[in-house]
């Protein structure tokens, strides 16, 4: 047989084993140990469960728009998570099976229960529903903990500052309260940035936790502020955040925020002199409106559809440009699993096997996948037909 | 005619090795796998403007174009050679001690002078070994290439080197050459690859893996060891068959003592008439089988088994090239002290460790980090039991800890590296059973002990009629190559069964 020629260090191992392999057998067969089964699955579930079922044991109204839901577990303990991280949360909304990434707003310290807290978009197919419809007693599914937006010791400095655009405020909630349980010796600056006062979610903590001079500092930056206000106004750029930090060496910067700040914060972050490494954002999900990022082809209207085929199965329908896959794919019935909704964790990669789709940056691909054609559908915009291998 | 139908459950190296043949032999072949991309530990990961590899160090058996190793030969064999550029690795290994530094460069010549230079007074012994060593391997590859059952016969005569190395341990033959204990962990530093200290670490496995790094030196894989894994996959596909992943296999059917199909973790009934699980055997046997369809003689013999290391590492991106911290070579093995059973023994706890390796990825591939960036992962091979046994809420502590304390002691070795982490990842025993299934995070299967030297594994034929193992925990076992050609031996199996082998033949390891 040709493999023989294969064989080089193969046969060899294997061959010698005939010579006291059957001293060896005997010797194997001693008293069956009690293996268990199921426990990798088990250790692995305690920490990262794929999907947990929850109860909504309270909703809290934070802001006339924004809400947050406490989330208990029905039949196991909670996960423990980092603050910083996010769920997923996985429901069904006007009957389309599908799911978001929600930053728990809570502390890890408290163990039995999390949080998350959602602002009503206008457009905002989830949020509306879990703002309007949800209640009390109501149950979800949710992932285990997932993304890196968190202090890291191991890289980041214990001097921090926290910029903040809108419900982006969530993760910095998390850590704040966080820091505060533990006595941490970290020193945050939580710089928020919003619209209007009313916009501002958190803000009675926010400032009772500044008072107390344990390492937390707060500051409000309003973008439309009423007559009179004599707080700091305008946005979170070079600026702004240049007179409320001082010098910036040393600190370590995090941002989550809605893209447009992403693209004041980042180069008011630069201006100032802060290494690369010294700044983490939050991944974000779609933009509002792709066309508007870099690299989107122009001749492209978001609002074209294009025709997507399911390899190996009869399934074809009509994409719109200007909406990621993931989303397209939930809308036709088609499940795939998910978890970031932001390009980052991979969950949903699939195979383009032909036809192109936009992928803003940064969404995180693998180079060998990009050469081989997956792609991260929860942020792959269709830029003509195309066939996907799921 | 109708296509023989195969199941494959799990897409780790052992699973597309297997894959791969089966379908270019005219299997129709499903390969099940949960993860949502293929490869088991041989996969990579990203983090910001960062790519990680996940498990590669050192690749063996590939070989220069005009000395391909065994194992370029079995992916040549199923179409993946040529769609994975190997890389090759400047130098075996660099060895820092409590007072020494050395850099080992493969090739026989050139290992022998290294060693001979560090310790003048052993250069006899030093060289009896490392000519000990390539005799084993010569033997073994005359055996390979052995025509007839004749050259069976005369196998203990004509492969004598090979035949008195059964049953001895590292330690035990290193003892006979060489003296000075410095020189003895020198000469072993790269025991952390095998699992066990050279006291326990079979002689075997550890000179014939050397043997073949020294022969055909060390090599990395373009694009990390996914691109190695996706090259599986898009030979698979091209030869037909399909690799479902996110969809691993919860059960497989049994029907009067022979396998009949598998139902995915989507529901789905597949029917195959031969199945070949890369899901560890315990697993496979317990979860997917059920231990009342395994005859018991095979659960004695799982439970047996000793189950090897698991690995922690510390995955960083700097912000600054190598030779800013003064890493210019690919793989360096730190070591707090000679005593190789003491560096062993540290493993079983959370705690520091005396022994780990830095690997240097940019050194092998300029191109591995953006510009100006460099890769470098810090891997201590350790025991998962006392990482199993954590309470969940003092997880990450447990491994931060770990991790600031590695990078410390690193950062006294290369000034600066801790200065420099713009990217940190963390992966533990925990992270290992996740991604792979394995008890304990086991990175090699069962130990390669003196009885769990390749040979002496589990076989690659399963317990029942129509089942076959590939992966770590049957021959060839743990590593890259192994795994490689754990694959092939399972499609031998496979292949004895189409062809209707029967009697003794069906007994012995595919192509001997």
């Amino acid at each position: 047989m040709a493999l023989k020629d294969l064989g080089d260090s193969i046969a060899d191992f294997a061959a010698i084993g005939l010579v006291i392999g059957k001293k060896v057998h005997a010797r194997a067969i001693a008293d069956e140990r009690d293996l268990d089964p199921g426990m990798v699955q088990r250790l692995v579930e305690g920490l990262h469960p794929e999907r947990l079922r929850v109860e909504v044991a309270e909703m809290i109204e934070e802001t006339p728009s924004t809400t947050t839901l406490r989330l208990v577990p029905t039949d196991s303990p909670l996960f423990p998570f980092r603050a910083g991280q996010f769920l997923t949360l996985f429901l069904t909304v006007d009957g389309v099976k599908t799911s978001r990434a929600y930053s728990i707003s809570s502390a890890p310290t408290r163990g039995d229960s999390v949080d998350i807290t959602v602002r009503r978009m206008p457009e905002g197919f989830v949020s509306k529903y879990l703002v309007d419809e949800v209640r009390e007693g109501d149950e979800f599914e949710v992932s285990g903990p997932g993304g890196f937006f968190y202090h890291e010791p191991l890289a980041d400095t214990d001097d921090l500052v926290f910029l903040a655009g809108g419900s982006g405020v969530t993760p910095f909630m998390s850590m704040i309260r966080n820091a505060i349980e533990l006595e941490s010796d970290v020193d945050i600056h939580l710089i928020y940035g919003s619209r209007t006062p009313d916009d501002v979610i958190f803000w009675d903590e926010l400032s009772a936790l500044a008072c107390l001079q344990n390492g937390v500092s707060v500051n409000l930056v309003l973008s439309e502020p009423p007559e009179n206000y004599e707080g700091v106004c305008g946005l979170l750029d070079a600026q702004v955040i240049g007179e409320l930090v001082g010098d910036v060496s040393g600190k370590t910067f995090f941002m989550c925020g809605p893209l447009a700040m992403y693209g004041l914060c980042g180069p008011a972050l630069e201006t100032l002199g802060v290494p690369a490494r010294r700044i983490k954002k939050e991944a974000s999900g779609p933009p509002p409106d792709i066309s508007m990022m870099d690299g989107w082809p122009r001749e492209i209207d978001p609002g074209e559809s294009f025709t997507l085929k399911i390899a190996d199965t009869r399934r074809r329908f009509e994409v719109r440009a200007g909406e990621p896959l993931l989303n397209s794919l939930e809308r036709n019935g088609i499940e795939l699993d998910n978890l970031c909704r932001s390009g980052e964790c991979g969950v949903c990669r699939a195979g383009l096997v032909d036809g192109r789709v936009f992928m803003p940056a940064p969404v995180s691909v693998r180079k060998s996948d990009l050469a081989y054609g997956y792609i991260h559908p929860c942020m792959s915009y269709p830029i003509s037909d195309l066939t996907l291998r799921l | 005619m109708k296509a023989k139908r195969a199941v494959v459950v799990g897409a780790g190296l052992g699973g597309l090795s297997a894959a791969a043949y089966l379908s270019k032999n005219g299997f129709k072949v499903d390969v099940f796998e949960r993860n949502p991309h293929p490869g088991g530990y041989a996969c990579s990961f990203v983090r910001g403007p960062f790519e990680f590899e996940a498990a590669l160090h050192e690749l063996s058996g590939i070989g220069p174009p005009e000395n391909r190793g065994g194992c370029y030969k079995i992916l040549e064999g199923c179409d993946v050679a040529r769609r994975v550029e190997f890389l090759p690795i400047s130098d075996f290994y660099t060895s820092i001690f409590p007072d020494f530094t050395v850099t080992i460069p493969h090739g026989w010549e050139a290992a022998e002078a290294a060693y001979a230079e560090q310790f003048p007074a052993e250069r006899k012994g030093i060289s009896r070994l490392l000519d000990t060593m390539r005799r084993m391997s010569e033997e073994i590859k005359s055996f390979a290439d052995a025509a007839s059952p004749l050259d069976l016969v005369a196998f203990p005569v004509k492969a004598s080197h090979v035949v008195r190395a059964l049953g001895t341990t590292t330690a035990q033959v290193m003892g006979r050459e060489i003296s000075d204990p410095k020189l003895k962990a020198l000469f072993c530093d790269i025991w952390g690859y095998y699992g066990l200290p050279p006291s326990r670490l079979s002689w075997m496995l550890f000179a014939l893996a050397n043997a073949s790094y020294l022969e055909h030196g060390p090599y990395h894989v373009k694009g990390t060891s996914q691109a190695l894994s996706n090259a599986f996959v898009d030979a698979i596909q091209e030869n037909g068959g399909k690799v479902h992943l996110r969809n691993g296999v919860r059960k497989i059917d049994v029907r009067d003592g022979r396998v009949t199909g598998v139902v995915t973790d989507e529901g789905e009934t597949v029917r195959a008439q031969y199945i070949v699980s890369n899901a560890n055997p315990i697993a496979t046997c317990y979860d997917l089988l059920g231990k009342e369809n395994v005859p018991r003689s095979y659960l004695k013999a799982l439970a047996e088994g000793h189950i090897a290391v698991s690995t922690f590492n510390v995955y960083m991106g700097l912000d600054c090239p190598g030779e800013a911290i003064g890493a210019t070579g690919h793989e360096y093995f730190i070591n707090e002290s000679y005593d190789q059973d003491e560096h062993y023994n540290a493993m079983f706890t959370t705690g520091m460790q005396k022994y780990w390796v830095l690997t240097n990825y940019n050194s092998a591939d300029p191109e591995f980090s953006p510009e100006g960036t460099s890769v470098m992962v810090l891997t201590t091979v350790l025991d998962g039991v006392a990482w199993t046994e954590l309470e969940p809420a003092r997880y990450v502590e447990t491994k931060e800890r770990l991790a600031a304390q590695l990078i410390a002691a690193t950062d006294r070795r290369f000034g600066g590296l801790a200065d420099h982490i713009s990217v940190v990842e963390v992966s533990t025993p925990l992270t290992n059973m996740r991604y792979s299934g394995n008890p304990g995070g086991s990175i090699l299967g069962f130990d390669y002990d003196v009885i769990g030297s390749p040979m002496m594994r589990l076989p690659n034929r399963g317990p029942l009629e129509g089942l076959y193992f590939a992966g770590a925990w049957v021959r060839m076992g743990g590593g890259f190559e192994t795994c490689i050609q754990s694959g092939l031996l399972a499609y031998g199996e496979v292949m004895k069964d189409v062809n209707g082998v029967t009697g003794l033949a069906r007994q012995l390891p595919a192509f001997g």
